[in-house]
This record gives structure tokens, sequence and C-alpha cells, in this order.
């Protein structure tokens, strides 16, 4: 029980940090390149 | 034709490949050619997805040769070892290179930054895959070998990335979750500006969606990535699997498709309520179709291959 409690929660911590640092870059992109698309 | 067939095929063509986009590439910052510069972006993206076919169709043919006399098994998991780095770096070098044609389209420019990154990527993306190619020629070929073999029994790189998948169960459910996160961003996107192609929500711009593809570029990353560690895992469900065959077709069918919308001028100059050119309605619908068809074999794997 207590085995699959700690791969329920090491699963939802990795899922939920790629997902955020998938949603930073993407952020990140579209932000830099309207920044860039206002200056030229 | 079986996968080991397939590799032989393929296995030139990300060598040979990358010398061309990234002579181009070189050629086109030399002559300051804005239109050899997307071409040999489409180049290496080009490459970069059909090294997956290739590295996938490797496992097949080790499959064919492993049991035959004189093959030893330390060459065979070095070159695939050498093989995944290879292919880790060449899929990083077109994602830029994707970038670099999103960026053209948006700012009529690739920025100074992305050209350096491009051009460091496919050098040490050509190199690394040089250096795979020519330990996957030592296998069969004796008569190229600096060293005598001896089987160490020591498993290669990817057999070790391979376990980690295996040992842990909570890397095959990261990976299997993230997978369907991926899916979900790419399709959502690749969807949304399919279907302002064939003409719903006309009050959308191209522009304002073209915004959007960095999101379905980065769910498709994440769905490569996850993917290779599902296939580095066990690859033996997938390369006797023919759902997985169909999937991989499909998959490589679908980036072509891709292909046409980055690198074509029609639509990404349509405004709102204008209607879209008919050759890009079709590339939409079928695109639409391959997405769907890549679902449903993957969803398949179980139940018409071997997988689980």
């Amino acid at each position: 029980m207590l085995a699959d409690l700690k791969i329920a929660f090491i699963v939802l911590l990795l899922v939920l940090g790629v997902t955020v640092v998938v949603g930073i870059t993407a952020y990140m992109v579209d932000r830099s390149t309207a920044r860039q698309e206002r200056k030229e | 034709m079986d996968l080991a067939h397939l590799h032989l095929l393929l296995n030139h063509f990300p060598v040979i490949g990358t010398i061309i986009g990234g002579g181009l590439f070189v050629l086109s910052l030399v002559m300051k050619s804005d239109d050899l510069k997307r071409a040999s972006l489409a180049v290496l993206l080009g490459i970069s997805l059909l090294t997956i076919p290739t590295y996938i169709s490797g496992n097949g043919a080790q499959d064919a040769i492993k049991a035959l006399p004189g093959t030893s098994k330390t060459l065979i998991e070095t070159h695939e070892g050498g093989a995944f780095v290879a292919l880790g770096f060449m899929e990083f070098m077109g994602a830029f290179a994707w970038l670099g044609l999103w960026q053209f389209r948006r700012l009529g420019r690739v920025p100074n930054w992305n050209l350096g990154v491009i051009l460091v990527l496919t050098v040490l993306s050509l190199g690394l895959m040089t250096r795979a190619s020519n330990l996957g020629g030592d296998i069969r070929h004796a008569e190229i070998r600096t060293e005598p073999v001896t089987d160490t029994g020591e498993p290669g790189l990817a057999r070790r990335v391979g376990s980690v998948m295996t040992d842990y169960q909570w890397m095959w459910a990261t990976c299997e979750t993230l997978h369907f996160i991926g899916l979900s961003l790419l399709l959502g996107v690749v969807f949304l500006v399919d279907l302002r192609v064939l003409g719903v929500v006309r009050g959308v711009s191209f522009t304002s969606l073209h915004r959007l593809l960095p999101w379905a570029a980065l769910g498709f990353g994440v769905n490569v990535v996850t993917g290779m560690m599902f296939f580095v895992g066990i690859p033996t469900q997938y390369i006797h699997n023919a759902s997985f065959y169909w999937k991989m077709a499909m998959v490589l069918l679908a980036g072509a498709n891709a292909l046409y919308f980055t690198l074509l001028d029609q639509p990404w100059g349509l405004g709102p309520k204008e209607d879209a050119p008919v050759t890009a309605k079709v590339a939409a619908a079928s695109a639409m179709l391959l997405w769907v068809g890549v679902m449903y074999c993957g969803s398949m794997l179980p139940f018409l291959g071997n997988a689980f």
C-alpha cells in the first residue's frame, strides 16, 4: 500500500514537473517572439 | 521486406541527409539567402524525422542477425547505444530547425541565436551519427574493425536506459501520462488549425492560430521522447507488432503533412472570414485522418499486436 502511494506520488510529481517546464517553454517562446515582432 | 531490409535502406539517410542539409545551411549563411536557409531547415527537419524509423528498424535488424555465427552482442549494443545518443541530438536539431521555420514566418527572419544553435547541433549530430554508423559497420564487416572483438557482457547504453524503464514502475507510468498530455497538446492545436482550414471558426485569423504552433511542437517533442523511452524499454513488443508499423508510418506521413503547412505560404496569409485554398483543405483533412489513425493504432498495440 505504502509502495503504491510512493509510486503514485513520484509519478504525479514528475508529470506536473514536466508539464510545467513544457508550459513555461511554450509561453517564453511566444512572449519573446511577440516582443521581437513588436520591435521590428 | 522486413525491418532488417528497412534498416539497410534507411541507415545511410541520417548521415548523408545531415551532410546535405548542413551543407545547404552553411551555404545559406555565406550567401545570405533566405530561400536556401528555409530549404536547408526543411531538409534537417525531414532527416531528423527519418532518423526515428532508422533507429527503430535497427532493433529489427538486431533480431535478424543476433543468432548468426560470429555476431557479437557487445558490438550490436555499442552500435545501439551510439545510435541512441545520436538520435537524441538529431531530434534536438530537428526541433530547432522547426523553430527556425516558424520564426521565419512570424518575424521574416531566423534570429541569430537560433542559427548558432542549429549550426552547433548539426555539427554534433553529424559527428555522433557518423560514429554510430561506423559502429554499425563493425558488426558485420570484420575488415574495418580496428580492435579485436571481446564480448564483455556489459549492456550498452540503450539497454541500460531500457532497464530503467522496466525496473522502476514509476518510469513507465510517468511516460505514459506524459505521452497522453503531449498527444492532447499536439492534437488540440493541430485539429484547431485543420478545422479552421476546412472552414470552421472562420472568425479566427490564421496568424492567431500560427502563434499556437509551438505548443503543438512541444507536445510532439514530449511524445517523441516518451515514445522512444517505451521502445527502448521493451523493443521486442514493438518490432513484431503490425499496429506499431502502421502507427509509425502514419506519424511520418503526418510529419510530411506538417512540413507542407510549415513551408508553404498558403494559408497563413489569410485573414478572418477568408477561405483557405482547396489544396490546403485536402492537406488539413488528410492530417486529421492521419492523427486519428495514429491514435487508433497506438491504442490497438496490445489488441492487434503483441504489446503488454
